[in-house]
């Protein structure tokens, strides 16, 4: 087998032009496939690490998904507000021990800018109920004095450069282009920066409910009113309190009372309010997504037939021209099951190669998009070892590789039993 | 060292009755060297892959003894028919004998790999042996690390003499290998490859159907004369030569 081995390596590295083809199909199936599964892997870990220890989200009525991709996960934006009326008789049920609003709609260079109030920092927590940590300073005061603070999400730092003290201006909407207009008169100043979580968290600008309502006086519509200017220091004299939120993060004091509470707030007359448990929520995304994630995969898996049918093909094809090639290794030795092994092994070399190379792109296609999948997305992907199913699919491609070299092969196998010495041609 | 008694064979699929080679007996000796000629179509290369231990006479109606040192081929289970072809056999084909992809001394350096034996008989190891076969074929060191195909026809058959002598086996089989050869080139290949099996005593079957090459050899064996067998296709021909080797 070892002197098989060297024979089909230098063999293939004969025919290299067309084999190099075979192989780059193969890795690129084989890189669609391992950062698909990567991608699959570390989206379900992110969004399941992005919240725990909340009850319920609740927010105005729309789907249970939806609720959960804006009020937690930045993604999408909001239908409709709530008004704190409603946030308040919440707060007001006897099960429920905190609530923390959240005013979403603004942005800075494309970092969503959440208005909490300061419970927010004690009360929210992530992943196993781990409770966010200042890297750098403090979080905002929250009072008139401190109407103009805020705190930088990890990533939101790292990616411009910001540190403790930093001025920066919002962006009415969402908008990173640069035309949507600017609440430039009224500048905020970072007074801490977030250890890094993994999740959202670190792609948000907090700054106080009464800061999102004071940046908003003189605007009407989503534009400045015209002719009317509240200059920042004089908007601290202006009722500040805010009459809607976005959503709200609800803690209970006994988990047990979660479907009462869930039912008092669907049932609360005064407005149509939703709320979600975020383990339900998430539960119902991914069978939404798993679907269109097992298309994909499946897809993915075609890739990697259709380019394993394109070896079998180019070796098939070559195979004529090689008969004489097979009667000398017949003349020197190499029996029948020799020459099937050959031409199997040449194909598992191409694969082998194909798959390897396939298994670096994917790593490198991670570590490289890594920032941008962070920024954009706030998924963290992992470019660390593979995964069980990343083996497996490695495992795969691998095994599938070799079972369809055996074709070539055993059309080899035949051919050289009929040609013996004397390939007919 | 070559003996074979009663060999009948026909290809499968030919018409019942119709016989390829029909060969009563047929020895040749230790270190002799052979000259076999016929026409074209007459069962000659079959012949040689009999020999080869690439095909057996079987099964029936194909039978008959093809031995080589004293061990009919056709008693051997196909795996160790080819490890002892790798063993005892040397071939040289009429062109096309060299792997494209290997150098000049890695298609000399082939039996080595499949064969052990052959590996333990060449002197100062494969690669030393090879190198000086190459030598002794007229092919320069600055010629063993080439492309096979970088190399002349006539140069790449003396590649292909130095792979069948490669650790001395005992019977050498060529094929018609001087038929690609200009006259000059074949005298020249001639001489390198007779002196070589003498030296290494290998028993030598040479094939050809250029008759002008028989005087150089120690025997010449006419095909059609010793196979009773008629390999043309015509049915009262066939008829007569079977009733022929029956009776």
């Amino acid at each position: 087998m070892k002197a098989l081995l060297g024979i089909a390596a230098a063999s293939a590295w004969n025919r290299r032009g067309t084999l190099a083809l075979v192989v780059l199909s193969i890795a690129l199936a084989t890189a669609l496939l391992l950062a698909l599964e990567r991608l699959r892997t570390d989206i379900r870990s992110s969004f399941s690490q992005a919240v725990s220890g909340t009850d319920l989200v609740i927010g105005a009525r729309t789907g249970p998904v939806q609720l959960m991709l804006y009020a937690v996960f930045r993604v999408g934006g909001a239908t409709n507000q709530i008004s704190m009326d409603g946030v308040r008789a919440v707060a007001a049920h006897r099960a429920v021990a905190w609530v923390v609003p959240l005013a979403l709609g603004d942005s800075h260079r494309g970092f969503p800018v959440l208005g909490t109030s300061t419970e927010y920092f004690q009360r929210f927590l992530y992943g196993e109920r781990q409770p966010l940590v200042l890297a750098q300073g403090r979080a905002f005061a929250g009072t008139l004095d401190g109407l103009y603070e805020a705190v930088l999400g990890a990533e939101v730092a790292d990616a411009l450069g910001y540190g403790l003290g930093q001025r920066i201006t919002l962006t009415h909407g969402l908008e990173a282009s640069g035309l949507a207009a600017e609440h430039a008169d009224k500048p905020f100043t970072v007074v801490g920066v977030l250890a890094r979580t993994g999740t959202p968290v670190d792609r948000t600008v907090h700054v106080s409910l009464q800061a999102i309502e004071a940046i908003h006086l003189d605007w009407a519509g989503g534009a400045p009113i015209p002719g009317l200017a509240i200059p920042a220091e004089a908007a601290r004299k202006f009722d500040l309190e805010p009459k809607a939120v976005t959503a709200a993060l609800v803690g209970l004091k006994n988990r047990v009372a979660v479907f009462n509470v869930q039912r008092f707030v669907a049932d609360y007359e005064a407005e149509p309010l939703l709320a979600v448990l975020p383990g339900v929520a998430l539960d119902e995304l991914w069978q939404a997504v798993g679907l269109g994630e097992r298309a994909l995969l499946a897809l993915s898996g075609l890739v990697a037939l259709v380019s394993l049918a394109g070896l079998v093909a180019v070796v098939l094809a070559g195979l004529n021209e090689r008969r004489r090639e097979l009667a000398v290794l017949r003349a020197v030795g190499a029996g029948p099951r020799h020459v099937l092994a050959l031409l199997a092994l040449e194909g598992a070399l191409v694969t082998g190669a194909g798959a390897l190379l396939g298994a670096a792109a994917a790593a490198a296609a991670v570590v490289a998009t890594q920032p941008w999948v962070q920024q954009s997305f706030g998924i963290t992907l992992q470019p660390g070892a593979p995964t069980a199913a990343q083996w497996a699919l490695f495992g795969a491609v691998l095994a599938a590789g070799m079972l369809a070299s055996l074709v070539p092969g055993w059309r080899a196998y035949r051919l050289s039993l009929a040609d013996g010495l004397s390939p007919r041609l | 060292m070559i003996e074979i008694r009663d060999l009948r064979f026909a290809w499968p699929g030919s018409p019942a009755g119709t016989l390829l080679l029909d060969i009563g007996t047929l020895e040749v000796a230790a270190g002799r060297s052979v000259f076999l000629h016929g026409p074209s179509g007459c069962g000659k290369s079959t012949l040689l892959a009999l020999l080869a231990g690439v095909l057996v006479a079987r099964p029936a109606p194909n039978a008959g003894r093809v031995a080589l040192l004293g061990q009919d081929w056709a008693a051997l289970p196909a795996a160790r028919r080819d490890a002892r072809r790798a063993d005892h056999v040397g071939v040289i084909f009429q062109q096309f004998n060299l792997l494209p992809y290997l150098s000049v001394l890695g298609n000399v350096l082939l039996p080595a790999r499949f064969s052990a034996h052959r590996a333990a008989r060449c002197t100062g190891g494969p690669p030393a042996a090879a190198r000086e076969l190459l030598e002794r074929m007229g092919l320069p060191a600055a010629l063993h690390d080439r492309r096979a195909l970088a190399l002349s026809v006539g140069q790449q058959q003396r590649v292909a003499a130095a792979r069948a002598l490669l650790g001395a086996p005992e019977l050498v089989i060529a094929d018609e290998p001087t038929s690609a050869l200009d006259a000059a080139r074949r005298d020249d290949f001639m001489t390198l490859l007779l002196e070589a099996c003498a030296a290494r005593g290998s028993t030598l079957v040479f094939v050809s159907h250029d008759e002008r090459l028989a005087g150089r050899f120690d025997e010449r064996l006419s095909l059609p004369a010793l196979n009773r067998a008629r390999a043309d296709t015509d049915a009262t021909a066939t008829e007569t030569a079977t009733a022929g080797a029956s009776a």
